[in-house]
Formats: structure tokens, sequence, C-alpha cells
């Protein structure tokens, strides 16, 4: 929680909600190529704050060939703290920013809710529908060859730079040993 | 933006430390910028650099801020492996540590790496490595950029617009004042602060953090992470280790600085350099596993490692990290910028504009060169478009071709100029198949294994009987044909 210890606590509702446009700004453009974001309004917001529910960024269920994935909703107005947790109510991230990043999870269907509380730490949204992380990890066997062919590259490279310094060096004390003669 | 209140530093106290360091570099700039009074002096400081600044420039150089972010993110991303991948980065400083031995004999008076090219495979060649070693300096520059907007404002709220223009204008500022000189002056200074600071985090987090619980809550939450068998993972551990060594063999940077430093010093210096950096991402990457066990929430990956350490660490530790962070952008950035600068100058502008160009001429176009550079990473930074992994390892299946022709071109006579621009030409073709295809954490290993297949093929089937010695001979007989 190191925001909530560096005194997000504002209990001003502009503040917070310029406090949340701004990490917005700040952190969507990163995930442009990653996961592409749809424009919004501060409408949308609002309408969603008003039923208490969450909206997912994207509805679609994300799929995962590497275990890990960022989960991005809509900011709520009022809502200076959320919550994600998983489909066993295990808390996975909570902080002030509508995006979260989850990681090292084994193959499966993976589900995520988020819930936002405001300033008195109350819960005033959640999703209704969690967002499903597809998680399908690459073959192993697949893995495996291309770690066994970096291996053998990295190995044939090593062998190339110590032959070829060995013998740069065995020519040089032979020409210095000429120079001597 | 962020505000003052949402951050780990006031916006105050980041402005002071930029202030700072600011005036700091810049004046040690203008300093050793008096000794700077040739060309040589300017761009491979006098040739004569010895083994502890030797040394700094190497460790102060890799540890950018990529390895303070990208380190963490790794880890958070790919587990064990994916931290040990990061670490792996350090086996390029290694292996590139006989290799300057060699580059500092073939050419005692050389400046570049794609003049080696040039002079060793001719155009063919150069072309195309000429290509990507400028792809791959503005590239790693704009990364560099807009992570120091990015990271400042993370950390103490400073608008990203702000803290990029600072980071990029104070680099330019004292690289264009002091060349090399002042390069590898503040890399000293720089990198005796980031293993300071990066020694105190780990006794910080060491004492305030139980590892049993790290690896409790990853073996509950995050169980892949601690797999052996982590499909992405085990791709990525070559991968990134191609990566490293592609950046390193191909990049002027490194080039430059094997020219700089004092016959005999290049290879102590960068093996003791590697030893140095191997350690950092693995203290680095440490910071993503702890997010997850402290409750902090991570947004962003690549933002891990510092909001782990400042907040553990509290103002004390946010100050700290901090000026790490500044002083590990600022030493990537100005040697980027002086390796970038020589490039142009005596890769384009020389040949193509003047056959001889004498010391004052070369000295005003590297001026020239540094100023463009830093403007054109500050106009492409400032919009912050890509995500800091996206943009650098877009380049990794670009350098991982050009491994093998620079080792074949260091110590294989055989090696020629078809076999090195095939090599080139099809290892980036398949590296960045790959990259779309599967993923960035395949692309390098893919780009180096393609490229070593073809130009081994194209060797034993065309070779030629290159003359070493004609190298050192080069500057004084201009670029006839060196190759036979």
């Amino acid at each position: 929680m190191p925001f909530s210890r560096i005194g997000i606590s504002s209990r001003n509702e502009r503040a917070v909600w310029t406090h949340l446009c701004c990490a917005c700004c700040l952190f969507l453009p990163f995930f442009v190529q990653a996961l592409p974001v749809v424009a919004q309004g501060p409408q949308v917001a609002s309408a969603s704050a008003a039923q208490g529910t969450i909206a997912w960024e994207e509805d679609a269920s994300i799929v995962s060939r590497e275990g890990y994935a960022s989960l991005i909703w809509r900011p709520v107005d009022g809502a200076i703290d959320y919550s994600v947790r998983d489909q066993r109510d295990v808390e996975v991230y909570q902080g002030p920013f509508t995006q979260a990043f989850v990681s090292g999870l084994p193959d499966g269907e993976h589900a995520f809710a988020v819930i936002a509380f405001d300033a008195s730490g109350s819960e005033i949204a959640r999703t209704s529908q969690p967002k499903i992380v597809a998680v399908d990890h690459w073959p192993l066997l697949q893995s495996l060859v291309l770690f066994g062919i970096g291996l053998v590259v990295s190995v044939a490279m090593t062998v190339v730079i110590v032959r070829g310094a060995t013998s740069v060096k065995r020519q040089q004390m032979n020409s210095r040993s000429e120079v001597m003669e | 933006m962020m505000e003052g209140d949402t951050t780990i530093l006031s916006p105050e106290a980041g402005y002071g430390l930029l202030a700072f360091f600011s005036i700091l570099w810049v004046s040690l700039g203008l300093w050793w910028g008096k000794r700077a009074k040739s060309y040589d002096g300017y761009a491979v400081a006098g040739r004569n650099v010895g083994l502890a600044l030797g040394t700094a420039t190497a460790v102060a150089t890799w540890i950018t801020s990529n390895t303070t972010m990208l380190a963490p993110q790794f880890a958070l991303q790919l587990g064990i492996w994916g931290m040990l991948a990061y670490s792996t980065a350090s086996f390029g400083l290694f292996a590139f540590a006989p290799m300057s031995g060699r580059i500092r004999q073939l050419m005692p008076t050389g400046y570049t790496a794609v003049e080696f090219v040039r002079g060793r495979y001719g155009k063919l060649a150069e072309v195309p490595f000429l290509l990507i070693s400028l792809f791959y300096a503005v590239t790693w520059l704009i990364s560099m950029s807009m992570a120091g907007g990015k990271l400042l404002n993370v950390l103490s709220g400073i608008p990203y617009e702000v803290g990029m223009s600072v980071v990029v204008i104070v680099c330019v500022l004292y690289t264009l004042f002091g060349g090399m000189f002042a390069v590898i002056g503040t890399d000293f200074i720089q990198s005796l602060i980031i293993l300071a600071g990066l020694v105190l985090v780990v006794f910080a987090v060491l004492w305030q953090i139980d590892i049993a619980d790290v690896h409790e809550n990853l073996r509950l939450e995050r169980p892949m992470l601690l797999s052996i068998l982590f499909p992405a993972a085990l791709m990525s551990l070559f991968n990134n280790m191609l990566f490293g060594f592609g950046e390193i063999f191909h990049s002027n940077v490194w080039w430059s600085r094997a020219f700089a430093m004092r016959e005999g010093v290049g290879p102590k210096a960068y093996a003791l350099g590697g030893l140095l950096w191997l350690p950092v991402p693995i203290v680095a990457g440490f910071l993503g596993f702890a997010a997850p066990a402290l409750g902090i929430g991570i947004s962003q990956p690549d933002t891990a490692g510092p909001l782990v350490a400042a907040t553990l660490l509290g103002t004390g530790g946010a100050l700290l990290v901090f000026v790490v962070v500044f002083c590990s952008l600022a030493s990537s950035i100005d040697s980027l910028l002086a390796a970038t600068s020589d490039l142009i100058v005596n890769d384009i502008v020389e040949p193509l504009f003047f056959k001889e160009a004498d010391d004052r001429r070369k000295r005003f176009w590297a001026s020239i060169s540094i100023v463009v550079l830093g403007l054109l990473a500050w106009g492409v930074a400032l919009p912050n478009i890509g995500t800091l992994a996206t943009v650098l390892f877009f380049a990794g299946p670009l350098v991982g071709s050009c491994i093998w022709p620079i080792l074949g071109g260091l110590y294989w006579r055989k090696a020629s100029p078809l076999a090195a621009a095939s090599a080139m030409a099809f290892g980036s073709v398949a590296g960045l198949w790959a990259y779309f295809a599967i993923g960035w954490f395949v692309a390098s290993l893919v780009g180096a294994t393609v490229s070593g297949f073809v130009f081994a093929a194209v060797t034993l089937v065309a070779p030629i009987d290159f003359d070493f010695s004609s190298l050192a001979r080069m500057r004084a007989s201009d670029d006839a044909n060196h190759y036979q």
C-alpha cells in the first residue's frame, strides 16, 4: 500500500478525481501496444459510479501465454482506492490506479473482480462481471528446444572467443620471440 | 500528471535534487572539457583511460534505468528465470573483455565499430550494420529519455515533460562541453553513487523482508514465478543473454570505450565491470518479488523496483532511489550521445562530405551531432508512446544478428563481406518474425541463431583471405578495398 502510506487520503473529491485522471494519463499510454485502450469521457465513469458498478476497459477475456496480464478498468467518481481480488477472494492488488498487473498464473481460467472504496473506506462500486484471464502456457517442448538452441549458440560463441583470444595471444608471443631472436 | 501527494517524494525535493545534480554534471563537463584539446581527446579521451575509470564507465553505462526498472519487471513477469535472464547481460561484458583487446590491437587509431565493419567487410556489410547501429542507438536513447521522464514523475511528481527535458538537456550539455572525458569522468562518480545506493538498498531490504515470507507468498499466489519449467521464462534466458551479447558486440558505446582505454586495460576493465554488474539485476529483481509479499499494488511492472525500495526505506530511501535513477539515466544517455556522435562524424559526415576532415571540423560536427541527437530523442520521447520493454526489445533481433559478423570479423580470416551482410539480413528478418509470431522473449535468440547459420554457411561456400594488418593502416590509406 505505498500510496496510502504517502498520503492519498485527501477527502476532496475533486482532488481525488484529478489524481485518478492524472494517473490514467500517465499510465494508460504505456500499454497502447500491449492492450489497446478505448477512449472514454468522464460521463462514462459517473454513470458507472451511479449504478455502483465498475466497467472493465474491455469486455473480452484476456488470453495469456506467459501467465501475466494487465487488468484495466474505468475510474469511478469518488473512489480513492481499488482492490482487485481473484476467485478465492485473495487480494492481488490494492492502490489508487485503475490498472493492476497480475503474474505467475498457472494454466487455466482465472477470474478477477475490482472493488472501489471512497475516502472513508466504504465500498462504493464493484465489477458486475469478473475479468477472465485464460492462461495457456507455451508448450514445454518448444521452450526446451529453444532453451537448448540458445545454450548451443552461447557455448559456440564462447568457444570462438576463447579460441580466438588464445590464438591471438600465441601469435603475439611468437612475434615477440622472433623479434628477440 | 501525478501530483506531489501521490508520490514517494515531494516535487520540491525532486526539483532540488534535479537542480543539484544538473549543475554538478554540467560544471564537471565544462571542467573536463578543458582537457579535450584535440578530436582524439574529445572522442576517445586521448586513448589513455586507466583501469579504475575504465571499469567504472563499463559498470555505469551498463546500469541503465532499464536495469532498475526492467529487472524487477522481468522477475515479476518471468520469475526466477527472468531475474537470472536479466543478469546474464553481464556475460556480454565478460565476452567483450578479450574482444576489446583485439579491437585495440587491430585498430590502434580507430573510433567506431562501423569503421571496423567498413574496413573488414567493405560497403556491402557496412550499410546494414550502420543502419542497425543507428536504429539501436536512437531507440536506446529515446527509451532512456522516456524512462527519465516517467521515473522522475513516478518518484517525485515532476511532470513527465519537465523531467524528460531536464535529463536530456543536462546530458547534452555536459557531453557537448566535455566529450568523452566528461562522459567517463561523470561515469566514475555515477557508478560509485549507483553501487553505494544499491548496497544500501540491499541491506535495508534484507533487514525488513523475510525471504521465507516472500517465497511462501510467491508459492501460494504466483506459483509459476518459482517454477523451473516456466515455458516463456525458459525461452527468455538465452534470449536475454544473446540480446546482451548483441548490444555490446555491435554498439559503438562499447567500442568507443575500447578505443579510449590504454593498451592492455580493456580486457581487465570489461571483466571487472561484468563482475560488478552481475549482482545488480538480481538485487533489483528481488525487489520485484518482494512487491506482492509486501502487499504493494503494482500497476506497471516496470515501476515495481523503485516503488518497493522507496516504500521500504521511507523518505531517505526515496531520495536514494531518485539519485540512483538519475545517475543511471545520465550515465547511459551521455555514453550514447558521445558514441553515436562519433559514429555520425566518422561514418557518415566524414566519408560522405570530407575526404580527410581536420580536428577542428570533426569537433564541430561532433557538437552538431550531439545537439541533433538530443533534439531527436527529446522530440520522439515527448508524446510518451509505447512501453519501455516493447521499444527496447524491438531492437533485439537486429543486434542479435550482428553477433557473428563481429565475432567472425575479429577472429576469422575467411569471413567474407557476403557472409556478414547476409547473416545480418537473414538474422534480422527471422528475429523480427519470431518477435511477432511468438514474442519478444525469443526474438534475439532466433536472430542470433539464424544469423550464425547463414554466416557459417556462406563463409564455408565463399571464403576470403583477409589481411588483418590492413585494419591498422586504414586511416592512413583511406578506405580502399581491404578485403581480397
